[in-house]
């Protein structure tokens, strides 16, 4: 007899689950997806000790047809797509048909559904896999999934399971990231009978901003919308400062599908650029739409991850949008409470405070809201997505009603002027001056609001534009090497690179092939005179192979600035006179950036007039 | 404008106001010297808002010119480079043109062409009136200076400690400076051109330290003014102009002790070494701490730094009244006391390991240095 067999249906299920569903939150991931593919609006889901002991996921979707609703729990069973083509142009989360069947392998599953025009829904129960009943009930229309006792089965991944605590951040963290992705959608979610989430699935991709991060990253936000011929941007950014440690709050979502990329973070990171610090990552939500033929998600079951056709192109109308999003609106940043809740009166005060604000800061943002969204994966899927469509697509996904086209623009325009008027330093408005304290710190006024100016920061920013201007005028030639330096390169790489020698030239460096597989940098930068040539060449030579551009040893050049602008800066414990904190300002009001110092921290921060009211209970 | 000088009296006249040359300014124009030109003298100025210097230079009647005006004008040049340029010029003379903010500077056969700054936008020199004021001569001010300017306090926590305080009761003029762990005062007898009841001002430690590095040693006479919130000292053709500081000095007339029970007399130059020597191993503690054995028979100086090890040294005073006694305390401290008190023969007055020293001369009490000691571990 042979030795080789089939596996059993259950062992199969079961070792597709170990990629599928690694963890409760995966399986409320498989299980949100199908709810949002079922086209449901309101989705629920609750969770019991981590998951493990139950899970529910309750959608008002189409439902599951009586005939079909054992067929779901086969494997690669699935409605969403028949043929291979299909998964080019997919636009639902779902497709594989894995879902259902690897959460049934290794768990006791009910589920109930009812289609709209049917009159009396079904019930299944499944445990490991095999149907122990099946029976008429009365239902809601929809469909309710009910995980219990998850991996009863498999104690090898009960072992791995974390804390509860951990599990359940990872639940709302799944359900927050689709909810971010489908503001169109209302996510709600339960757990241990505490409410953890409730996006109210407006279509406001900032009223879910706000119930997802939070009412002030909310207020520190910047709308952020382009559009190209293939794509469309759409999201929300938030200011500089209040920037994390950690990737995790990078959120970003391809077509209505949250999906995690480090690429995209890069982009995002590098049209920040110096405004955050090495080392710390910005809070963003951004949505891309684009033709799905286009991208690919089959790269893993879980399909977090998707490879885009055109990266680069992607990565760099990223870059772009998040520059000019800041650049029209970098915030001041804003003092965030003077005093932390003091006394309990004062705390009573707040939160009325707080509810006050909340309330009419979404009427103030009502406008992203105007009219409940048509949610895209209804729409007709275009084969060529055109620069109105895109941008449709884009407005849609955060709930802009686009019924006219034309319109949009205006919408648009207004969105952004309310932004404006709301976070832009008033650059137009003349700082004066007040008083020096700590000698470390100018205070400020306008008239309206207080500013307290870093004299040191401030000073490094404003001699940091300076000596960049004149670097960027200075003339630069090619310094000749005694010794060339020699760099071993594939010679499919050194044929790619010769292609950039003249660009390369430009720039001062210059290099010929010597020999099989090594290259022979002749010439570099004159501005590279005194740093680490061999590095630079090294690195710039990576740069154009990769890039397709110099890069290298501008970035080197910009830390030699950075650290010049910092040495000739006034520093911390200097007095000042009124003269020269008057010249101080009048220099800031000059700059591109005012904000922050070259190192990334802020150069001013801002206490309204409103705060300060607040904080004396002037107002309520 | 147009003149030649002698480039070493230009040079000086420049070295002489650069000390009011901030290095680090958001306001560019007060990096510059404001350069004016009269029928009869060149005038340079500068000012960095703390302090101000103004010089004069006129011709002399030396057979060799030494400072020909040919036009009139002013212009405002960066101190710093024209110093370095003036300094390296390679022939006896310079010529300065200037036309409009443009300065050509002229030596042997190098030509600069310097970019000048607006005269009009230069700040003005506080006006001091000239009424209330001291002479005394310039030596008598360095010691003033030297005595007491090095005790003054670095950090701002209280401002007016950062300074000297002036204090003229006639006819005695006091120098007190504190950073609250150790004092110094120094006084002399002043002549004054009017009768002053009482006039005080805290004066910059900075301002101070910048003054005497301009000071001539000589007998020559200098006057000081004080106004509201400024001080302004004339020598020579020079004025030195330095912001006041605001506030009350501590009173300080209790501190100084009048008793002692231990005094010992030695050699600052001896002494001072062998507390250098100590102070070697002090340096990895915070505050240096040295101790001294005082016996009738000797003195002994020691540190001990756990981590590193340990030194002793024995000394021999000149003299000795009083009983023995442990102290610790600051080396820095004792050794500035030392430096400023070497040209005396110095007796040390102590009064128990817990309160504060003096330091003075042997027969005098000015100048005068009080250190506060380190509190004495038991085992240690």
């Amino acid at each position: 007899m042979g030795r080789i067999h089939v596996l059993e249906d259950l062992v199969a299920n079961q070792i597709a689950a170990g990629e599928v569903v690694e963890r409760p939150a995966a399986a409320v991931k498989e299980l949100i997806e199908n709810a949002i593919d079922a086209g449901a609006k309101k989705i629920q889901v609750i969770a019991k000790d981590g998951g493990l002991t139950l899970l529910e996921v309750q959608d008002d979707g189409s439902g599951i047809a009586p005939e079909d609703v054992k067929l779901a729990f086969l494997r690669h069973a699935t409605s969403k797509l028949r043929n291979l083509g299909d998964l080019s142009k997919l636009r639902s989360l779902g497709f594989r048909g894995e879902a259902l069947p690897s959460i049934a392998a290794i768990s006791k599953v009910t589920l109930r559904t009812r289609i709209a025009d049917a009159e009396e829904g079904v019930q299944v129960r499944f445990e490991a896999g095999q149907l122990v009943e099946q029976t008429p009930v009365g239902c809601p229309k929809g469909t309710r999934v009910t995980v219990q006792d998850l991996f009863y089965n498999t104690p090898a991944r009960l072992k791995f399971v974390r804390s509860l605590q951990t599990e359940n951040a990872h639940i709302v963290d799944v359900v927050a990231r689709a909810a971010m992705a489908r503001p169109d959608l209302s996510f709600r979610v339960q757990i241990d009978e505490r409410e953890a989430l409730h996006t109210l699935g407006d279509g406001s991709a900032f009223s879910a901003f706000t119930a997802i991060q939070g009412r002030n990253l909310a207020k520190a936000a910047l709308w952020l919308s382009l559009t190209s011929p293939d794509y469309a941007l759409a999201g929300l950014i938030v200011a500089p400062e209040f920037a994390r440690k950690s990737r995790s709050d990078m959120w970003f979502a391809v077509n209505g599908r949250p999906i995690r990329s480090v690429a995209l973070g890069n982009a995002v990171l590098a049209g920040y650029s110096t405004l955050v610090p090495k080392g710390r990552f910005p809070v963003v939500a951004i949505s891309l739409s684009m033709n799905p033929t286009l991208i690919d998600v089959n790269v893993h079951p879980s399909k977090t991850e998707v490879r885009f056709s055109e990266e680069r192109d992607v990565c760099a109308l990223l870059t772009e949008a998040v520059k000019q999003t800041l650049e029209k609106g970098v915030a001041s940043p804003i003092v965030q409470s003077l005093q932390q809740d003091t006394a309990s009166v004062m705390t009573h005060t707040k939160e009325g405070s707080i509810v006050a604000e909340t309330s009419s800061a979404s009427t103030g943002r009502s406008l992203l809201a105007a009219k409940p969204a048509t949610s895209w994966s209804q729409q007709v899927v275009h084969e060529q997505v055109s620069d109105k469509k895109a941008m449709q697509v884009a407005l849609d996904l955060f709930g802009v009603h686009s019924a006219k086209p034309k319109i949009i623009p205006h919408v648009d325009r207004q969105v952004a002027d309310s932004v404006k008027e709301e976070e832009k330093f008033p650059l137009h408005r003349q700082l004066r001056a007040v008083a020096q304290v700590l000698k470390l710190v100018i205070v400020a006024e306008d008239g309206e609001d207080i500013y307290l100016i870093d004299q040191h920061a401030a000073h490094e920013r404003v001699l940091y534009e300076a000596f960049l201007g004149k670097i960027r005028r200075r003339e630069n030639y090619p310094l000749p090497l005694l010794v060339p330096l020699t760099i071993e390169l594939h010679a499919a790489k050194i044929e790619l690179l010769m292609q950039y020698e003249v660009q390369a030239a430009d720039f001062g460096l210059r290099f010929e092939p010597f020999g099989e597989g090594v290259i022979r940098v002749t010439h570099v930068p004159s501005i590279w005179e005194g740093l680490d040539i061999a590095k630079l060449a090294h690195d710039a030579i990576y740069d154009l192979l990769e890039e397709r551009k110099v890069t290298a040893f501008q970035n080197e050049i910009e830390d030699k600035v950075i650290m010049r602008a910092c040495k000739a800066a006034i520093k911390a414990n200097s007095t000042m006179s009124q003269m020269e904190m008057d010249a101080l300002l009048e220099a800031m009001q000059k700059l591109d950036n005012p904000f922050t110092c070259p190192h990334g921290r802020p150069t001013a921060i801002r206490i309204t007039r409103s705060q300060l009211e607040r904080e004396f209970r002037r107002t309520l | 404008m147009r003149i030649v000088i002698l480039k070493s009296l230009l040079s000086q006249a420049l070295q002489t106001i650069s000390k009011a040359i901030p290095t680090r300014t958001t306001k560019p124009i007060l990096y510059g010297v404001y350069l004016e030109v009269f029928a009869t003298h060149i005038q340079l100025t500068a000012y960095d808002q703390e302090i101000g210097i103004q010089t004069i230079v006129h011709p002399t009647d030396d057979p060799e010119p030494t400072l020909q005006i040919e036009q009139t004008g002013s212009i405002v040049l960066h101190a710093k480079y024209l110093l370095d340029i003036v300094r390296k010029l390679p022939h006896k003379l310079v010529r300065i043109d200037v036309t409009d903010l443009t300065a050509t500077i002229r030596s042997g056969s190098a030509t600069y062409t310097l970019n000048g700054m607006d005269p009009r936008e230069y700040p003005h020199l506080p006006s001091v009136t000239e009424e209330m004021s001291l002479s005394m001569p310039s030596n008598v001010l360095i010691s003033l200076i030297e005595q007491t300017a090095f005790a003054t306090a670095t950090s701002e926590i209280r401002p007016t400690l950062t300074g000297v305080l002036f204090s003229f009761v006639e006819p005695q003029l006091r120098f007190i400076a504190s950073d609250s762990h150790r004092l110094s005062i120094h006084s002399i007898y002043a002549e004054t051109k009017y009768s002053y009841d009482k006039l005080e001002a805290i004066i910059p430690g900075k301002s101070l330290n910048e003054l005497l590095k301009i000071l001539p040693d000589s007998e020559e006479f200098t006057d000081i003014y004080i106004a509201d919130n400024q001080l302004l000292v004339t020598f020579g053709a020079t004025k030195f102009y330095s912001r006041l500081i605001e506030g009350q000095y501590p009173d300080i007339s209790r501190i100084i002790p009048t008793t002692w029970r231990t005094a010992i007399e030695v050699d600052p130059k001896q002494f001072t070494e062998s507390i250098e020597r100590a102070a070697l191993l002090a340096r990895e503690n915070e505050n240096q701490v040295i101790r001294l054995y005082l016996r009738r028979t000797h003195i002994e100086v020691t540190s001990n730094s756990p981590d590193i090890g340990k030194v002793t040294e024995t000394i021999d005073p000149i003299s000795f009244e009083g009983d023995d006694l442990q102290i610790a305390c600051n080396a820095k401290f004792l050794l500035d006391a030392l430096k400023a008190l070497n040209n005396y023969q110095v007796r040390i007055e102590f009064t128990s390991p817990g309160s504060a020293f003096i330091l003075k001369p042997t027969n005098s009490d000015r100048p005068l240095h009080l250190i506060l000691p380190v509190r004495f571990g038991p085992n240690t």
